[in-house]
């Protein structure tokens, strides 16, 4: 997704001018947000579908609000794991709004293109080995690393920690902080801070610090957690908090947000994957 | 009669905290209450870490202090389990000094505790928690099935968790919620021995019979005065006639 902003802001290497945006958090997911924003201003058309006022749908021209998973069926899921499994969603209640299925959306708005759709029969190893390749021939053709090995990155500068983020298990992504049951678990994240290291700073657990990135990026005050559960040299915060939306009436305000604060990535040169935790911050006290 | 009982598995618990939805959801518990409260525990240094979850709930206790104090019959004993019924009761707190594990709380002067789902265990359904646990790490039923299979996973677990035991099989007079844990019960925050308060055991053998007796006696008294006076009552009658 993040190798699709640059284009939308200059056009290559191929010209970008309209999003739709389904399933993913525009905002919270794609580092270097003032970008983000840029990138949308410059676009023509965007078209969001989205259950929650999210931050980025703000930013769209349509909007199409999707029913919630209580109230639609949603793609077959066929997991191929050592247990395959098949998992069905049914809508447990009609919509109790305006709101379709986000299969509906996309076949309505499929339908004008559907003469031009041919069924994609590839096998599952199109590799010209025809066999799964751990060396990887194409790749080595394209003059990439066939067999890719592991590239340090660089270590934090003085006086600031790798940034890393994570999941809790009581929230989902940005989307479940505004659940009312689920906010009153968690309502906000922590910064972890090893708890040595916090002492040493003078930060005590539960202290309200502002992260500050190597870009001069700060986020909203957030509580200080300190603990042994981390190595010295990072901080660690949940992802999904420090919404800006005011719809979004509960989570609002409330922590800080790990993707503010990546304005850099490293991009994987063979998948495109992007990592965010190349960012480094230092901690500033809330006076 | 049917004894019901809990045993949580801490070698299962995830920590995930969806028993404490699910049990919010089911109860309608107000904000600032909650039936069941999951903490981590940890001890070591990062990358030398060990880390377990404690589960801070109503252990329905066979000899139940709660019930004990309780004046109104709010709290009861029902198959083992401690059930609750919030209109009976008179927000007196006697409850939440008597509990030895500090669970009952009081909100808008009611008290508010885990009452088992007895509602639910009543039509033949499991408790929220229970139903809900995904890596079933919660389990309910008759207490002898429950504990026998907490013994066993007790056993297989001391290869792993040399301190492993189970918490609640003898306890104050045995505990409706037995708890597997992977260490001694002070490093889950839990008394190694739980005990009644004392000034509890005062109450309920010596005050409480006391007043009983005093309560007799006043009312044998108040017999007595009341044939005397009317004996009285009856010769006035009979001298002024």
């Amino acid at each position: 997704m993040q190798e699709l902003i640059e284009p939308m802001l200059t056009g290559k290497p191929y010209p970008i001018k309209g999003l739709v945006l389904y399933g993913t958090n525009l905002l919270h997911t794609v580092p270097d947000v003032p970008r983000t924003k840029r990138a949308l201003a410059a676009l023509d058309f965007v078209l969001a579908i989205d259950v929650l006022p999210q931050d980025h749908v703000a930013w769209a021209d349509v909007v199409l609000p999707e029913a919630t998973y209580l109230e639609r069926h949603d793609d077959l899921w066929a997991c191929g794991h050592k247990t395959p499994y098949i998992a069905l969603r049914e809508p447990a209640i009609e919509p109790l709004h305006d709101t379709k299925p986000g299969w509906w959306i996309a076949r309505e708005m499929g339908k004008p293109y559907l003469a031009d759709f041919e069924a994609d029969n590839a096998s599952p190893f199109s590799t010209p080995s025809k066999k799964v390749e751990l060396y990887s021939s194409a790749l080595a053709a394209a003059g990439l690393e066939p067999l890719p090995d592991f590239e340090p990155t660089p270590d934090a500068p003085s006086g600031y920690f790798r940034l890393l983020y994570g999941r809790s298990p009581v929230h989902t992504f940005a989307r479940t902080q505004n659940t009312p049951v689920l906010h009153a678990l968690q309502p906000e994240n922590e910064i972890w801070v090893n708890e040595a290291v916090a002492s040493t700073l003078g930060l005590a657990h539960g202290d309200r610090v502002r992260v500050e990135n190597q870009d001069g990026v700060r986020s909203g005050p957030v509580r200080i957690k300190a603990t042994p559960r981390i190595r010295p040299d990072c901080v660690f915060m949940v992802h999904g908090f420090g919404h800006q939306a005011p719809g979004m009436t509960r989570a609002h305000g409330k922590g800080a947000s790990d993707a503010q604060l990546q304005t850099r990535y490293a991009l994987d040169p063979i998948s495109g994957g992007a990592g965010l935790r190349v960012n480094f911050v230092r901690l500033v006290r809330e006076t | 009669v049917a004894r019901y009982a809990f045993a949580i598995d801490l070698d299962r618990c995830i920590g995930c905290q969806a028993c404490v939805v699910a049990c919010r959801t089911g109860h309608e518990i107000p904000a600032g209450e909650t039936f069941i409260t999951v903490s981590d525990i940890v001890r070591g240094q990062a990358p030398r870490l060990w880390g377990s979850f404690a589960h801070q709930r109503c252990f329905h206790c066979a000899a139940a202090p709660c019930v004990t104090v309780c004046p109104t019959r709010a709290l009861t004993k029902w198959n083992g389990l401690t059930a609750v019924d919030q209109d009976r009761c008179s927000g007196c707190g006697y409850c939440t000094d008597a509990c030895p594990f500090d669970v009952p709380s009081l909100t808008d002067k009611r008290v508010w505790k885990c009452s088992a789902c007895v509602d639910l265990v009543r039509d033949g359904a499991s408790p929220w928690c229970a139903e809900t646990c995904p890596s079933q790490a919660i389990s309910f039923g008759e207490r002898t099935d429950v504990l026998a299979g907490a013994r066993t996973r007790v056993a297989a677990l001391k290869r792993r968790h040399p301190n492993a035991q189970l918490y609640g099989e003898t306890e104050l007079g045995g505990l409706g919620l037995l708890t597997i844990l992977l260490d001694r019960p002070s490093v889950y925050g839990l008394p190694e021995d739980p005990k009644i308060p004392g000034m509890l055991t005062v109450w309920q053998r010596a005050v409480q019979p006391v007043t009983t007796g005093l309560s007799a006696l006043a009312a044998a008294v108040m017999g007595v005065m009341f044939v005397v006076a009317r004996r009285r009552h009856v010769r006035e009658e009979t001298d002024r006639a």
